[in-house]
C-alpha cells in the first residue's frame, strides 16, 4: 500500500525532497515505515532521524500521522492504512 | 552596587521649550518590574488617564531597554510602549538590530516622550547632550531616506536611528518605526503616536559601557546561552531559513491564511514564498542583530521581475502569509516589492496584508467596486493591485484614506456585510497563526494583551509538534482541556518576562528557562530563578490587564472571535474544524481560573495583592 511522508526544514534539506511516496505491506507500523526510510535515504538523513545506541526516533522528531502526533494514536506502533499521510519534522516555530 | 542597568530615565517634553531632563533610574523599581515590557507597563498606567485618546499629547510613547540590553546574551531588542491608537488598548512592539544596545551605551534605561511639538523634529541622544533638532527637511521622507539623511546630517555613520515614515506621519493607525538597520518594531501603530507627536525620529550615538554584576557568573551563563542555542533544532532552522522556514509545517497543518482566512491550505504560495525559494531568488547574506548568534535575518535583492536590483529585507513568515497566501499572491518578487514598500512607507505588513485580503474579497462580492479603488481590479492575486494598495495606504489617497484606519474601523465605514469577514481581536488584525486546527490558539489570540497577537503565546508547539511544556506534557491536537489554557497562560508569563528582559522570543527556541535566570541574576546581582522571573512576567501581565480593563475590557471583549473561525475550515489535516462557542467558553472559564481573575475576566484584589500591585486594586475598585 501507498502513503505519503512529507518532509520538512533540515530532512527536506538534507534530502533535497518536500515529500517521499512509499510503498509498504499491509498493517506496517509507523516505527516500520521510520526505519525503512532511515534505510532509504543515507547517512545524514538516518542522523537526524534516529538515536544511533538505540535506533528510535530522537526525542526532537516530530512524527504526524494525518495532522495527528503519534503519542496519541498508538506511537510507533501505529498501524497504518493506505493513504495515510506521514510528517516528519525536526523543528517548529512561530515567526 | 554595579549591575546592568544604565541608571538614568531621560524626559522628554516636546511641547516644552526646555523639556528635556534626566532622572535616576529607582532601583526599587528595576527591582519590581525588571525591565522592557514590565517597565513600559507601569509607566504607561501611572501616566495615562482612562479614556485617553491615544493621538493626545498626553499620550507618552517610552523607549524601554532592559537589564540584559547591551551585554552579549544573544538577541538584544527594545521595546516601543504606548497606547495603541489601532486598538486603543496598551500596546508594545519590539525591534531587533542596533538601536537598543546604542540606548544604553548612550547612559538610559528608558526615554520618555510627551507631548506635541509644533513643528516636525527629532531627538538627537549624543550620550549626555540630548536635544531636539528640526526634521522640517525629513518630513514626507521615507524610513530609508530618513535614516540615511539623519546619518549625513549628523556626519557619522555609526549613529543609530528609529524613525518613521509618511504612513506615521499620516497617522495610519498600524503605522511601524524602522530602526537601524531596518528593522521594524511593527504592531499597534507606534509610528503613528511618533507621528501624531511631530517626531520623525530618534537618533542616538553612545560610547558607554554596560556593567554586570557578577562578570564571572555572566560569562558562565552566556556561554551555556550560546551551546544551548548551537545544539537547537529550531535554531539552526531559524538561522538556516529564517522564519520562512515554517511556512512549509503551517501550510501542511492547515494554519496558513488563504484568501482572507477562509482556507489553511495554499500550496502553490508556500512553494513559491518558502525559504527555499526565498534563498534561490532573493537572498543575498546573512544579518544578526546585535551579539546575536542565531542570525535569522537575510538581506537579498530581486534578480528577477519588473524590480531587479532592489534591495530587500528577508520576507518574513507572516508576511509570506498575510501579503501572500492572505491575497492569493504565489509571485515571490511582487511580495517582496510590496514588503520594501511596506518598510519604506512605515507600515505593519500583517496588518496591511490582512486589510488587502479584505479588501479583495469585498471586491470579488461586489461591495468594493473598481470606482471605489481608483480602477483597481483588485481580486485576489491581483499583486499589481497589492502594490497599489500598499502606496494608497501608505499615502492615505483614495480608499487609503479609510483601509489607513485597519480592518475594524474599515469594515464599520464600508458595511453591507463586510465586518463579517473582518479578521480581527479587538480591532488588531488577526496574524498568520490562525485558531482553526491548534484551539488553544484562539485563547492565545483572544486573550493576548495587545490584541490579536501571535507572539503572546504560541500553541501549536504544543497542540501539534508535541512539544512538552514546563508543567506538562504536550496536547491532542483538537481536545479542550483545561491544561491548554493552563499553558497559554503559562506562554504569556514566559514571554512577558522575556520581553522585560527584551531578548528575542526567537532565542526561547534554544536558551533554556534556567540560563535566561542565570543571565538575568548574573547582570543583576538579584537572585532570580526561573519562578521569579514567571512572576515578574504575571506581575506585568497584571498590570496590562488592569490597563485594558479600565479601557473597557472584559470578557466580551475577549469572546470576540471572527465570525470565519466559528465555520469549518474547508482543507488540510484538521478538515471541519471549527472554534465553537462552547469549546471557546470552556477554554476562557478555565484560563480565567489560572490567572486568578473573576468569571468577567478581571483580576481579583487577592491576586494584584499576591503580586505587589495593591493600588491597582484600589484603582478597579474605583
Amino acid at each position: 500500500m501507498q502513503v505519503k511522508v512529507r518532509l520538512f526544514d533540515r530532512l527536506r534539506d538534507v534530502s533535497g525532497k518536500t515529500a517521499l511516496s512509499k510503498d509498504i505491506q499491509k498493517d506496517s507500523t509507523l516505527r516500520q515505515l521510520i526505519e525503512r526510510i532511515a534505510a532509504d535515504e543515507g547517512t545524514e538523513f538516518k542522523k537526524l532521524l534516529l538515536d544511533p545506541p538505540t535506533n528510535t526516533p530522537l526525542p526532537n522528531l516530530s512524527i504526524l500521522v494525518n495532522g495527528r502526533h503519534n503519542r496519541f494514536l498508538s506511537g510507533l506502533e501505529t498501524r497504518l492504512r493506505e493513504g495515510d499521510v506521514v510528517d516528519l519534522i525536526t523543528a517548529m516555530s512561530g515567526g | 552596587m554595579v549591575n546592568s542597568y544604565a541608571g538614568k530615565v531621560l524626559h522628554v517634553d516636546l511641547t516644552k521649550r526646555k523639556g528635556i531632563k534626566k532622572q535616576n533610574l529607582d532601583m526599587n523599581f528595576a527591582k519590581k518590574y525588571l525591565g522592557g515590557k514590565g517597565f513600559g507597563a507601569r509607566l504607561l498606567y501611572d501616566m495615562v488617564p482612562p479614556r485617553l485618546d491615544p493621538f493626545n499629547p498626553q499620550n507618552p510613547i517610552i523607549f524601554c531597554t532592559g537589564p540584559l540590553t547591551g551585554t552579549m546574551t544573544p538577541t538584544n531588542r527594545y521595546c516601543i510602549v504606548t497606547k495603541s491608537p489601532l486598538t486603543g488598548l496598551f500596546s508594545d512592539s519590539y525591534a531587533g538590530g542596533d538601536f537598543s544596545p546604542e540606548l544604553k551605551f548612550a547612559g538610559y534605561d528608558i526615554v520618555v516622550i510627551r507631548g506635541k511639538s509644533p513643528r516636525p523634529v527629532y531627538l538627537w541622544i549624543d550620550d549626555d547632550n540630548v536635544e531636539l533638532r528640526s526634521a522640517k527637511g525629513l518630513w514626507g521622507l521615507d524610513t530609508y531616506q530618513t535614516q540615511e539623511r539623519i546619518l549625513e546630517e549628523l556626519g557619522d555613520r555609526s549613529v543609530k536611528v528609529a524613525c518613521i515614515g509618511p504612513a506615521g506621519e499620516k497617522r495610519v493607525r498600524f503605522a511601524l518605526v524602522d530602526s537601524s538597520p531596518h528593522r521594524q518594531a511593527g504592531r499597534c501603530g507606534t509610528g503613528a503616536v511618533m507621528g501624531s507627536k511631530n517626531l520623525k525620529a530618534v537618533a542616538v550615538r553612545g560610547s558607554g559601557k554596560v556593567e554586570l554584576a557578577d562578570p564571572k557568573a555572566f560569562d558562565q551563563a552566556y556561554w551555556k546561552s550560546r551551546e544551548e542555542i548551537e545544539k537547537s533544532n529550531d535554531s539552526i532552522t531559524y538561522r538556516k531559513g529564517g522564519t520562512p522556514a515554517f511556512v512549509g509545517f503551517a501550510n501542511s497543518q492547515g494554519l496558513y491564511p488563504t484568501r482572507n482566512f477562509y482556507d489553511g491550505v495554499s500550496d502553490k504560495v508556500a512553494s513559491a514564498l518558502d525559504d527555499v525559494s526565498q534563498r534561490k531568488y532573493l537572498w543575498t547574506r546573512e544579518y544578526g542583530c546585535f551579539a546575536c548568534s542565531i542570525h535569522c535575518t537575510k538581506i537579498g535583492r530581486i534578480r528577477r521581475g519588473p524590480w531587479v536590483g532592489t534591495e530587500t529585507d528577508i520576507v518574513e513568515y507572516e508576511t509570506t502569509g498575510l501579503m501572500g497566501s492572505n491575497c492569493g499572491i504565489d509571485f515571490l518578487e511582487a511580495v517582496a516589492y510590496a514588503t520594501v514598500l511596506c518598510d519604506k512607507y512605515g507600515l505593519d505588513s500583517i496588518s496591511a496584508g490582512n486589510l488587502i485580503g479584505w479588501t479583495m474579497e469585498c471586491y470579488e462580492k461586489g461591495i468594493l467596486t473598481k470606482k471605489d479603488l481608483n480602477g483597481l481590479d483588485a481580486k485576489f492575486g491581483n499583486w499589481k493591485a497589492q502594490i497599489e494598495l500598499v502606496k494608497m495606504i501608505g499615502e492615505r489617497k483614495g480608499i487609503g484614506r479609510i483601509l489607513g484606519e485597519g480592518v475594524a474601523r474599515a469594515s464599520k465605514a464600508v458595511g453591507k456585510g463586510s465586518e463579517e469577514f473582518a479578521i480581527h481581536i479587538k480591532k488588531m488584525e488577526t496574524p498568520a497563526w490562525p485558531p482553526r486546527g491548534s484551539p488553544g490558539q484562539a485563547i492565545a489570540l483572544a486573550c493576548s494583551d495587545r490584541g490579536c497577537d501571535h507572539q503572546r503565546g504560541w500553541m501549536p508547539a504544543y497542540e501539534i509538534g508535541g512539544y512538552s511544556w514546563p508543567f506538562g506534557p504536550a496536547f491532542d491536537r483538537l481536545s479542550i482541556e483545561a491544561k491548554k489554557s493552563q499553558c497559554v497562560k503559562w506562554e504569556q508569563d514566559h514571554l512577558s518576562a522575556l520581553y522585560s528582559l527584551t531578548v528575542c522570543e526567537f532565542s526561547r527556541s534554544g536558551i533554556a528557562n534556567d540560563t535566561y535566570a542565570a543571565l538575568a541574576s548574573a547582570a543583576t546581582g538579584w537572585n532570580i530563578d526561573y519562578n521569579e522571573l514567571l512572576k515578574y512576567g504575571e506581575r506585568t501581565w497584571n498590570i496590562i490587564r488592569v490597563f485594558n480593563v479600565r479601557e473597557g475590557i472584559d470578557r466580551n471583549a475577549d469572546s470576540t472571535i471572527p465570525k470565519r473561525f466559528k465555520e469549518p475550515i474547508p482543507s488540510g489535516p484538521a478538515k471541519g474544524h471549527k472554534i465553537t462557542d462552547e469549546d471557546f467558553n470552556k477554554l476562557l472559564d478555565w484560563y480565567y481560573e489560572a490567572r486568578g481573575w473573576d468569571k468577567d475576566g478581571i483580576p481579583t484584589k487577592q491576586k494584584l495583592t499576591e503580586l505587589g500591585l495593591e493600588d491597582m486594586a484600589k484603582d478597579l475598585k474605583r
